[in-house]
């Protein structure tokens, strides 16, 4: 008989598929894996003590560079737990008006999720074709908010600024015909037999495990768990606009990419929703120019974000600087289930385990 | 309160009849659609050779208008990054009087393009620009003086 001994392989950190510089430690036998270890901090920025020196108007752009492909979610959850630690109203303009950025963030996100996905188990279009739909979304950011990525879009109490002058009709004729798309993006995909042999049974989680992980938005979605904190526990306007959640029970990453592809759809739906109501009025807010939060008050704010439950824990100085700032970062949670969802699966599974976390390093190190 | 629909593995992709998977019928539907696009106008911008324009709302490089400052340091109080350094001097300088900036530095490398200087400046002096194209070969170019800022920088364009 040949001895055969466990192998240790070195996967990034420089690895163009782990999506950032996330390093895996894969312990093989042959080509099967036994077990992952997940080696990360490679891209700490300390973002949570940065949060502890400047004031809380200076801390919204910091709050970007934390999950950077869907940067509004960031700046929403931030801005309402702030809001929430002094009691700010929002306008309904800016609250409807956020719910429709925020949205469209989820969609941009999905979609460059769909795009790295794809390309990382070999559907080359797809990459192509999502980063035109995401261009668009980008060039709305543009004009509404100032920049493409890191948007540093609201504060409390609001928006910084009005949205621009037809903005809201570029929106509605958008969401009219990406629908139509995401339909294309099926049609190469969902029966396309490479794509179901590569994700179909690979990465399962079972929902008592996903639970037990902690973890959350479509990894627990597709994994028959119906738990969406905009459904939950409503925040931003969310109880009056009317959408589903989808939830698929097989557990894989071909459930995890059903239920992203149909939050696409959803999203566009909410979108539309929340621009139809918004009305006219001040948008900026009433939050005063310097705020200042007494010690010890404390506030815990939750969103869904495309990548799970996104929390902000805030606690306040005395003066005009928080105490602590500490992110519940989605990504990180999620990041734990990489070993259970690898274990008995070949080396290229690897890859696609990390493409359905939907991992952002950002997030992930902070 | 959550609910676990289920949780026994099964497979929701789309079943498949012998003649479909024979056909590879899937694989010519998608064949289809893409053939569809090559005949489509396309979407790529050349990016050197043509430049899309930007939104006059888009976040830029830093400008500061010399002549309208006031050295009120309020910039420099709010951004988060502490990118910039200006020193004022009471006096009266090109027919106004009160104060003026002596000298004036925006690090762009650590800016970080919040936009919350052009909003605290009281007299709109320092604004976000819609130049986007921030290149330089040396860090220290990057660091921008009054001159500079007021007069915009030099771009080296690409050129066949």
């Amino acid at each position: 008989m040949l001895e055969t001994k466990e192998f240790e392989l070195n996967m990034g950190p420089q690895h163009p598929s782990t999506h950032g510089v996330l390093r895996l430690v894969l312990h093989l036998d042959g080509e099967t894996v036994l077990d992952v270890d997940t080696v990360m901090g490679y891209l700490h920025r300390g973002t949570e003590k940065l949060c502890e020196t400047r004031n809380y108007y200076q801390n919204v752009p910091f709050t970007d560079r934390t999950d950077y492909l869907a940067a509004p979610y960031n700046n929403l959850g931030y801005v309402e737990a702030v809001e929430k630690l002094g009691g700010y109203q929002v306008s309904e303009r800016a609250l409807y008006a956020r719910m429709a950025i925020v949205e469209l963030s989820r969609i941009a996100s999905h979609l460059f999720w769909l795009a790295t996905h794809a390309l990382d188990i070999g559907a080359q279009t797809m990459l192509f074709w999502c980063t035109r739909e995401r261009e668009v979304i980008l060039d709305f950011f543009e004009a509404a908010l100032g920049d493409r990525l890191t948007t540093s879009a609201f504060k409390p109490g609001g928006l910084r600024r009005d949205l621009p002058e037809g903005w809201v009709e570029a929106v509605l004729e958008f969401c009219s015909t990406f629908p139509a798309r995401v339909e294309e993006y099926e049609t190469l995909l969902n029966a396309n037999r490479i794509w179901i042999e590569r994700t179909v049974g690979v990465g399962v989680i079972s929902g008592e495990d996903a639970i037990a992980l902690g973890l959350s938005g479509p990894m627990l979605r597709g994994s028959g768990v119906d738990h969406d904190l905009r459904k939950v526990l409503p925040y931003g306007g969310y109880e009056t606009v009317d959408f589903d959640v989808p939830v698929y029970p097989d557990c894989d990453s071909y459930s995890r990419y059903l239920v992203r592809m149909e939050e696409m759809r959803q999203s566009t739906r909410i979108v539309q929703q929340a621009l139809a109501k918004m009305p006219e009025g001040k948008i900026t807010g009433k939050a005063p120019k310097m705020i200042k939060i007494a010690e010890g008050v404390e506030a815990y704010h939750v969103v869904e974000s495309p990548r799970g439950e996104l929390g902000y824990y805030l606690i306040g100085g005395g003066k005009d600087i928080p105490y602590k700032c500490k992110i519940r970062a989605p990504s990180f949670c999620n990041l734990q289930a990489v070993g259970p969802m690898c274990k008995g699966h070949l080396i290229a599974d690897v890859v696609t385990v990390i493409g359905t976390i939907d991992i952002v390093l950002g997030d992930v190190d902070r | 309160m959550s609910t676990i629909v289920s949780s026994a593995p099964s497979s929701s992709a789309p079943e498949k009849t012998f003649l479909e998977r024979f056909l590879l019928v899937e694989l010519l539907k998608g064949m289809w659609l893409t053939l569809k696009y090559t005949f489509r106008p396309k979407v790529t911008v050349q990016y050197p050779l043509e430049r899309e324009s930007v939104h006059p709302n888009y976040r830029g490089i830093l400008r500061v208008d010399e002549s309208t400052c006031i050295a009120c340091y309020l910039c420099e109080k709010i951004c988060p990054d502490k990118c910039i350094h200006l020193e004022g001097e009471r006096g009266y300088t090109k027919g106004k009087g009160g104060k003026y900036a002596t000298y004036f530095y925006i690090d762009h490398a650590r800016c970080l393009f919040c936009g919350l200087c052009e909003e605290v400046c009281p007299v709109d002096s320092i604004y976000h620009s819609n130049e986007y194209e921030a290149a330089v070969y040396n860090r220290v170019d990057a660091v921008h003086d009054l001159q500079i800022l007021d007069s915009g920088h030099n771009i080296i364009h690409y050129e066949r």
